[in-house]
């Protein structure tokens, strides 16, 4: 018999091969998925982002997780098709015209897709129009602006002016990070979300969606 | 220009940065993160082609803001000035992990491994690091026959040099030294790559580099 545990512990230390061997004995016994995705796997990366946050845990660590239950949620997927809750939503990032540092930006693109959230990741240097063709596009429920300088962040104002102009402002979310910005500058340029990790980014983007 | 095209073995790759960029501080990464990490250094040494370049100028700094090197106006901010103003000479450097690195961060991304990804991406910090730290060594061997000792070394988007001077530091080099280009934001190309600028003078002095000289709060390399 799957021993959902086993599944628990492996997304929380991040190991992938025995995350993948539980779920597939958990799909051949016929276990609920969604019941393995609520009650093990998503109170798994719940415990691995709680110990991020207490210092317990370190990126590496968030990011093998998130691995880890990507890899399981990869099986359990197909299964959940037509079931509304079979995506936490869909998110498109980039990291903003001019600026071309994407790492923090892939580790919360990562965290987002090992979370449950379909991720459309644009990578670098991407302008306003990029963005709104992309949620457009894709209908995408939140947007993700990342930003590594002062110099460059300033551009995320004129991504939110081109959605609004775009009329996609009671549409999409509007989340930003990266080392310079912070919940003031969020507000000022009228964006609703903002984080200074992968893992509260996960949180913000889970709120948001419970808000809509 | 004096330019060198270096291999990683003629580096000397500080560890405990790496651990740093990678978030330990005051401790060390587990197990699996250090096989992962020690094959992304032995790859790193396989492909890495460094490069640095730097050319010695004579300056001035006319005001608390500025200095001119070879008739051209760079604002340094208040802060650097201060630490270069005894400075008679001045050495303008790049540095680069060069781009085979880069095409190796790249091919991990495409790989979709973002664990590696971000370990190499700290390995990369450190490689352009320790680049600075050889190109600064070559400067101060130079300085060192002209009786002359050098700063610590500063860079455009800290300590108040704002990132776009970075295309005036350029000017003072050939076309892409090293390889590296800047993009329309001043942003160089490979990303793991590094320009600034010592001081040279008679009485000034390396002190321990301090971030608290830095108002940059949000730097992602604060300590």
């Amino acid at each position: 018999m799957a021993d959902l545990n086993i599944l628990y512990d492996s997304i929380v230390s991040g190991k992938l091969e025995p995350a993948v061997a539980v779920t597939l004995e958990a799909i051949a016994e016929g276990i609920n998925p969604q019941l393995i995705i609520n009650d093990y796997m998503v109170k798994a990366m719940e415990e691995i982002g709680a110990r991020f946050e207490c210092g317990k845990a370190y990126v590496p660590n968030l990011l093998m997780s998130a691995r880890a239950m990507k890899g399981s949620l990869e099986i359990l997927k197909p299964l959940l098709k037509g079931d509304t809750s079979s995506s936490m939503g869909k998110v498109v990032i980039g990291t903003v015209k001019g600026d071309l540092h994407d790492i923090g930006k892939n580790i919360v693109a990562s965290m987002l897709e090992g979370c449950g959230f379909e991720v459309i990741n644009l990578g670098v240097d991407v302008t306003s129009e990029k963005f709104i063709e992309a949620i457009i596009e894709h209908n995408a429920d939140i947007i993700c602006m990342s930003a590594l300088l002062t110099t460059t962040m300033t551009y995320m104002k004129e991504v939110v002016e081109a959605i609004e102009a775009a009329g996609l402002k009671n549409k999409v979310k509007i989340m930003i990070g990266g080392a310079p910005v912070s919940q003031s500058y969020a507000t000022k340029i009228g964006a609703i979300g903002f984080s200074d990790n992968a893992n509260s980014a996960v949180q913000k983007a889970k709120e948001l969606m419970a808000s809509n | 220009m004096n330019s060198f095209q270096l291999q990683l073995n003629d580096l000397t790759l500080n560890r405990q940065e790496i651990y740093l960029n990678l978030g330990y501080i005051g401790t060390v990464p587990d197990e699996r993160v250090i096989k992962i990490l020690d094959g992304i250094i032995n790859r790193a040494y396989e492909i890495c082609r460094p490069q640095v370049g730097y050319v010695l100028c004579k300056g001035e700094l006319p005001d608390r803001y500025h200095i001119q090197l070879n008739g051209l106006s760079m604002k340094i901010g208040r802060i650097i000035h201060g630490y270069l103003n005894s400075s008679s000479q001045f050495g303008v450097f790049v540095a680069t992990a060069g781009k085979e690195f880069d095409d190796y961060l790249h091919w991990l991304k495409q790989s979709g491994d973002i664990v590696s990804e971000f370990i190499a991406d700290a390995v990369g910090s450190e490689i352009a690091e320790a680049s600075v730290r050889y190109v600064t060594h070559k400067i101060a061997e130079d300085a060192a026959t002209k009786g002359l000792l050098i700063t610590n070394s500063y860079s455009p988007g800290y300590c108040g040099w704002h990132v776009r001077e970075q295309k005036q530091l350029f000017s003072l080099f050939p076309n892409e030294p090293c390889g590296i280009k800047l993009n329309d934001s001043c942003l160089m190309h490979p990303v793991k790559s590094v320009s600034g600028m010592v001081g040279l003078g008679e009485s000034v002095e390396l002190t321990p580099y301090s971030c608290n000289i830095c108002g940059l709060q949000t730097c992602y390399k604060r300590k």
